[in-house]
């Protein structure tokens, strides 16, 4: 008997058997999803993001953002996460189907970033916080990203995307900060994360 | 049945295990090193992660070094630097020894260590550089991911050719089964994550679940197991009595292999996914104590009336503390399936403490023990200072202890708060940061271990040991005489 094919059948089995298990019949169970189409409305859901949004997926990669923050809203009875304001409504696997990446995240150093997009929508306030969170909350850990920004003399006329900052955080007197195309991309992406929308098997709840 | 990797009655085995031991020396020596290169690069970016995390505006302005960054570098030189060079390591001084066969194919070896250096170094530069793929544990970019894949396949075709060669008269040692196992399954798991998550991503719905099977696996069927195999050679070989019960060793092996591919979605309890899959985790989490109990309650019958020599032994005393470091890391596993303490506590620092418990408590713990071993036996000479093997012990031992203290605290604390809708992000900021300090405080503890051992083995690299004969104890203890390096 030759007892390396043995311990080989053994060995590649028991791993085979875990694998189908965990990896692929989940794959065949929720890994081939469609959009949901309301037949009231003709409204489909999620939403496509803009390409903007699908570029900001890799700077939010980059930067580890995921270490800080999750994008999973659970159920009222799993925890604090609809009582935070996080989301209307749980998060299902149908709300992640327009990521190229998904970053469910595994610690909340942050808040949940899920629907970040609906509490922020504002372009301007995002970056700012991006540019140096202490601007907005002194008492914030989040890391300053503000080598996504430039610093520049202010040539003619400001430019309409400069950022609004004051105080300690304001660029010296004649100079702007404005975003660079990864903060842009970054921004937009945030913008998108918005899951205020009814699905089948996760409708808003009545108000 | 009782094996044991057994003392030879005769000078002529000696001889032959002295020429074992011999040929590992190259590879084997190569490992170690670039593990210990590696371990002080983790330190340094350990160090500085955890810094980042009370004072953010740390080194805060140079996208190199924000947090996000030296996060994944931190990661990924602490677990495939020095967690998995080390292992190469000592797989292949064991597989040797173990194999009663001298070793072959060496410059395949030398070859497959120089390619995971260069790869995971460009890795972590990459990743340093802002082409993090941002998934837990499979940061690497694409290009250094192939690289490491290619090198392992030498490592693996290398330890088959080896296994293959071995001695067949004599019986098949536990460990040999552990090494062996780690071997297939890290290349099955990392490879079948990287291409669903990477090559050629699966939709957005799923990649949670592959992601959180591979970040789990990647330390169950890979570290564990080679863990779990040293613990298995070196208990017996320093206590000098076989292993208590082998067949219960070989149940302990075979319900291991049978449960662990079905870890990993434990803590995704109310996330995006089916009920089932978070369930049979749970399952299996809990049906995973068979293993770890029959390892233990092996691991401590063996031991049982040597006491003396954990005190004594540098090897054992690491191991022996790795090894109960397993079971208590296994039992908050199964902990932490529980519906009411997902609620509470997922996603908090109590998740980073399990973590550092396997890589720092059990896994680099018992690779200290086992290169306190090794070393003498390929360099010839002895540890030069059973002070500094105290003072590494004590300062990794202190700073796990600490680490996992304020983890625990700081987690339950975070826990409790989060789970209450009116206590504010700013209040829960603010309640965590004494433990952040803390962790700061024990990460400088396991520096100055790390940076001690580190020294340690330079001086032995050197030759700057003691004459070789006896071994240098803790303490002293005539029983284990015998595991002097020329035995
Ligand atoms: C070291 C941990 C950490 C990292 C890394 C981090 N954040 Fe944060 N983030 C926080 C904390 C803490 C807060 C809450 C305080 C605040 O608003 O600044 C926060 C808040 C936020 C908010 C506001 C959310 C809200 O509801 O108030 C956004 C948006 C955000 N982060 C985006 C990002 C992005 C994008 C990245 C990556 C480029 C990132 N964060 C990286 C810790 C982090």
């Amino acid at each position: 008997m030759n007892r390396l094919s043995v311990l080989f059948v053994g060995i590649f089995t028991s791993f085979l058997i875990g694998w189908i298990a965990m990896v692929r019949v989940p794959l065949g169970q929720i890994g081939r999803l469609q959009p949901d189409v309301n037949e009231e409305t003709g409204d489909i859901f999620p939403p496509t993001p803009s390409g903007l949004a699908i570029a900001g997926e890799k700077v939010y990669a980059a930067n580890g953002c995921v270490y800080c923050h999750t994008q999973i809203v659970r159920p009222e009875e799993e925890g604090s996460d609809i009582a935070r304001k996080w989301g209307d409504r749980r998060t299902v696997a149908r709300d992640y189907i327009r990521q190229t990446i998904t970053f469910p995240g595994t610690q909340r150093i942050g808040p949940d970033l899920t629907n970040v997009g609906v509490r922020y929508n504002d372009a301007k306030w995002q970056h700012q916080h991006l540019y140096n969170p202490r601007s907005i909350n002194a008492w914030s850990r989040m890391p300053s990203f503000d080598y996504l920004y430039v610093t520049r003399k202010i040539v003619g006329q400001k430019s309409d995307e400069a950022l609004d900052l004051k105080g300690e955080f304001a660029p010296p007197a004649g100079y702007e900060v404005v975003p660079t195309t990864e903060a842009r991309e970054l921004v937009a992406y945030l913008l998108s994360l918005n899951r205020n929308y009814p699905l089948k098997e996760a409708p808003l709840p009545e108000k | 049945m009782s094996t044991t990797p057994s003392i030879p009655a005769d000078s002529e085995a000696t001889a032959e295990r002295i020429a074992i031991d011999h040929s590992t020396r190259g590879p084997v020596l190569i490992f170690f090193i670039s593990a210990v290169v590696w371990l002080l690069a983790a330190t340094f970016f350990g160090i500085i992660d955890s810094f980042k995390q009370h004072n953010p505006e740390f080194l805060g302005h140079v996208s190199w070094l924000t947090y996000g960054r030296i996060h994944a570098a931190y990661l990924n030189a602490l677990t495939l630097g020095w967690g998995t060079t080390g292992s190469f390591g000592v797989i292949i001084w064991l597989l040797a020894r173990l194999d009663h066969a001298r070793l072959r194919i060496r410059s395949v070896l030398v070859l497959s260590c120089w390619l995971w250096n260069i790869g995971l170094g460009l890795g972590i530069l990459g990743v340093l550089g802002g082409l993090s793929t941002g998934i837990e544990f499979l940061e690497l970019p694409g290009f250094a991911a192939v690289i490491l894949f290619v090198s392992y396949s030498l490592m693996a075709v290398w330890g088959v050719v080896n296994f293959a060669a071995r001695d067949v008269r004599r019986p098949l040692f536990i460990s040999q089964l552990y090494l062996l196992a780690a071997l297939f399954w890290f290349p099955w798991a990392y490879g079948s994550a990287q291409f669903l998550l990477h090559f050629s991503p699966v939709q957005g719905s799923i990649q949670g679940i592959v992601a959180s099977w591979y970040a789990h696996n990647f330390l169950t069927l890979w570290f564990t197991p080679i863990g779990l195999a040293a613990a298995y050679y070196f208990i017996p070989k320093v206590t000098g009595k076989p292993i208590y019960s082998y067949s219960l060793a070989n149940i302990g092996f075979w319900t291991f292999a049978l449960f662990v591919g079905w870890n990993g979605a434990y803590y995704l309890t109310g996330g995006p996914y089916p009920v089932w899959v978070v369930t049979a985790s749970i399952v299996a989490a809990v049906l995973m104590l068979i293993p770890v109990s029959v390892v233990a309650i092996n691991h401590h019958m063996t031991v049982k009336g040597s006491f003396a020599l954990v005190h004594s032994s540098p090897t054992l005393r690491f191991v022996v503390f790795g090894a109960i470091a397993y079971t208590v890391a296994s039992v908050q596993e199964a902990l932490m399936g529980f519906r009411t303490y997902g609620k509470f506590f997922d996603y908090t620092l109590i998740s980073v403490a399990h973590v550092h418990l396997v890589i720092y408590g059990f896994f680099s713990m018992i690779l200290f023990g086992a290169i306190y071993y090794i070393m003498p036996r390929l360099i010839g000479c002895e540890w030069r200072s059973a002070m500094l093997i105290r003072l590494h012990f004590a300062a990794s031992f202190f700073g796990i202890l600490l680490m996992m203290a304020v983890l625990h605290v700081g987690g339950v604390r975070q826990g409790i708060d989060l789970s209450d809708a009116t206590v504010t992000f700013e209040q829960v900021t603010a309640h965590a940061m004494f433990c952040l300090t803390g962790r700061t405080a024990a990460m400088m503890l396991l520096t100055l271990a790390n940076f001690v051992f580190a020294y340690h083995f330079v001086l032995m690299l050197l030759h700057l040991g003691l004459p070789a004969g006896k071994p240098t104890l803790l303490s002293e203890s005539p029983a284990v005489e015998k595991e002097a390096a020329t035995l």
